[in-house]
């Protein structure tokens, strides 16, 4: 009894300090991917990892990290695997089977261990080794699958996809903050700058068994997204993908929100930047918070999703199709050319500090004027378009 | 019945520490050792925004009949060896615009193994970055990224020539996109010497192939 009891133990012992992440118990097949898409439709939050009684609450995830983020824990709580390529070799891969994190208890401790490791290895730079790109239809875009802009370096998640086939995305910020936003097609200018071609686009997760392969042998695997022209291809994959079209009203309100929710981000932005700058004691900014407190990029964004607005009123105009007045009204206020042309309904107030609140319209000219600053070296006034920069501050700046 | 669960226990916790993994300067499932260098000099592609893409080396072996069949409907030409295949594909990349994708460096620092990524990303500028990455490794063979250097992320070309010179090179691979006059893209894969994948992109038909995990294959998509 005591000798079978000795090797029990001694046979134990190693693998209990060999805990997984997670236990695997299941594999991936199509009734698990519709249960994956399901609770990525119902559960995947834009508080995640910000609402205290989230298990995930304090995780910092950028935009790949977001993406890698619904996969694994989807994954952790079934009992699937998660496995990515391994970065440093590209040859290797890691799963949820390592024992890195047997010192933390299982669960979602855990998992958060693992994925906080994870978000220092893994990026948008890694994510074609781990997903593949995939056909353009209903089966295959579907909420649980990802966007890449390779160029833009950024990625979303597909939250789902509406009967108009605008796919809704999930996103982390620059700001890193673990807040997640929601937004429709980013604007192609900004989006596929410099052509569509692989990796951007629409992919989908690579079954562990997939990983190291050559991405057009991975199952599923379709070049039909780069087959659209870059200058039509959210139509063309919009077309794809809608089981009724949009009408003007819906296309218009979904690109004004579209529209106020990057400059709500700005704000934030805008702010963090000038807490950072306080808590630096206003020296000036090194290359990686420029990186991350700069708006080039955004404002650029901006910029092109006013000019997808403005195409869509004018089509519709030009189509006559019927406009809600209210939105005609705002839209005419949005592009109005002064201040004094702007009367009635107003959208998306810009509140960027104590008492500094100007119309969408307003900051649209200030935009168009070059008057707002990108650089995070100048104070409030100057990033917001009240005085010409750059500022003193920032003129003694190195701009990154 | 107290003395048998003591002993169990010491046993135990005797055996737990025999098998308990250990952390080693290097993993012992890895050909990771000074002899097994390919290479001692810096690699100047290291300090160049377009590193040169390796000569593919290959045997002549005859190509299956669905990769010749491949390369006839995406090309409308006839080849048969696997060393012409990479050559060819070679050549048709040479005049293009090389852009590194990404490049995984194994070396070592110390008796410890380290493995570089290099990597390009835009920044929020728009400009085109070179980012590079160093990872130490654990008694697993995962990968524990190390904290940036000074230096390293202002002007990583030069960090990273002072941080591999005088280093082995284990294992060196690479991906890159080269941009051809027709507006097709090739993806190039190689690792060493050897190109491991090559996938064209474009309009119309484009050959892709590959020789992991096995002999040289294509398809034309």
């Amino acid at each position: 009894m005591l000798a079978k009891t000795l090797i029990a133990l001694t046979l134990l012992m190693p693998t209990l300090s060999h805990a997984a992440v997670w236990e695997t118990t299941r594999r991936w097949d199509a009734a698990w991917e519709n249960r994956y898409a399901e609770w990525v439709q119902t559960n995947w939050k834009v508080d995640i990892f910000q609402n205290k009684k989230s298990p995930y609450y304090g995780l910092y995830p950028d935009c790949a990290d977001t993406v890698y983020s619904m996969r694994a824990i989807f994954a952790s709580q079934n009992g699937l695997p998660f496995a990515v390529t391994d970065p440093s070799t590209q040859k290797s891969t890691i799963t949820n089977s390592i024992s890195k994190f047997d010192a933390k208890p299982a669960g979602a401790k855990r998992v958060t261990a693992y994925l906080n490791w994870l978000y220092g290895v893994l990026g948008t730079i890694t994510l074609p080794a781990d997903t593949y790109p995939v056909a353009i239809n209903r089966d295959a875009v579907h909420a649980g699958g990802l966007m890449l802009a390779k160029e833009s370096k950024h990625s979303y998640t597909v939250k789902s996809v509406r009967e108009t086939g605008v796919p809704v995305l999930v996103y982390s910020t620059q700001a890193n903050r673990g807040d997640l936003k929601v937004r429709s097609w980013p604007s192609v200018g900004y989006l596929f700058s410099k052509g569509i071609k692989q990796p951007s686009g629409f992919r989908y997760f690579r079954y562990p068994e997939d990983l190291l392969k050559p991405v057009w042998e991975v199952p599923g695997y379709s070049d039909e997204q780069y087959k659209a022209p870059a200058a039509k291809w959210v139509n063309v994959m919009q077309a794809k993908l809608a089981n009724r079209s949009e009408s003007a009203n819906e296309a218009l309100r979904r690109q004004m929100d579209d529209a106020c929710q990057l400059i709500t981000t700005r704000i934030e932005l805008v702010n963090e930047a000038l807490g950072k700058m306080k808590q630096v004691g206003n020296r000036c900014f090194n290359a990686q918070e420029y990186d991350d407190f700069s708006t080039p990029s955004r404002d650029g964004q901006t910029k092109a999703a006013f000019e997808d607005l403005s195409a869509t009123f004018k089509k519709a105009q030009g189509r006559n199709e019927a406009i809600d007045p209210a939105l005609r009204e705002q839209l005419a206020n949005l592009f109005a050319g002064s201040a004094g042309e702007e009367a009635g309904a107003q959208f998306c107030p810009v509140a960027y500090g104590r008492g500094k609140t100007i119309s969408i319209g307003e900051l649209r000219r200030r935009l168009y004027a070059g008057l707002l600053s990108a650089n995070p070296n100048d104070p409030l006034a100057v990033r917001w378009g009240e005085t010409k920069g750059p500022s003193e501050h920032a003129k003694g700046c190195p701009v990154y | 019945m107290k003395k048998f669960l003591l002993a169990a226990i010491a046993l135990s916790a005797f055996a737990a520490f025999l098998f308990w993994p250990k952390a080693s300067p290097l993993p012992t499932d890895s050909s990771f050792t000074p002899q097994a260098a390919t290479a001692t000099a810096v690699p100047t592609a290291a300090s160049s925004a377009v590193p040169a893409s390796p000569p593919p080396s290959a045997s002549n072996a005859d190509l299956a009949e669905e990769t010749r069949a491949a390369v006839t409907e995406c090309w409308k030409e006839e080849i048969t060896g696997e060393k012409a295949l990479l050559s060819a594909i070679e050549k048709k990349g040479a005049a293009g615009k090389r852009e590194l994708q990404w490049r995984v460096i194994k070396t070592e620092e110390k008796g410890q193994e380290r493995r570089v990524r290099l990597g390009r990303e835009t920044r929020e500028s728009g400009a085109d970055a070179l980012t590079v990455q160093v990872f130490a490794v654990d008694e697993n063979g995962l990968p524990e990224p190390l904290p940036a250097q000074p230096g390293q992320r202002e002007n990583p070309s030069g960090w990273l020539n002072n941080f591999l010179r005088g280093k082995v090179i284990v294992e060196d691979a690479r991906l890159e996109e080269i941009t051809l006059a027709n507006g097709q893209v090739l993806s190039l894969e190689s690792e060493g010497n050897e190109l491991t994948e090559a996938q064209f992109q474009g309009a119309g038909k484009n050959l892709a192939c590959s020789k992991k995990g096995g002999a040289l294959r294509c398809r034309c998509l």
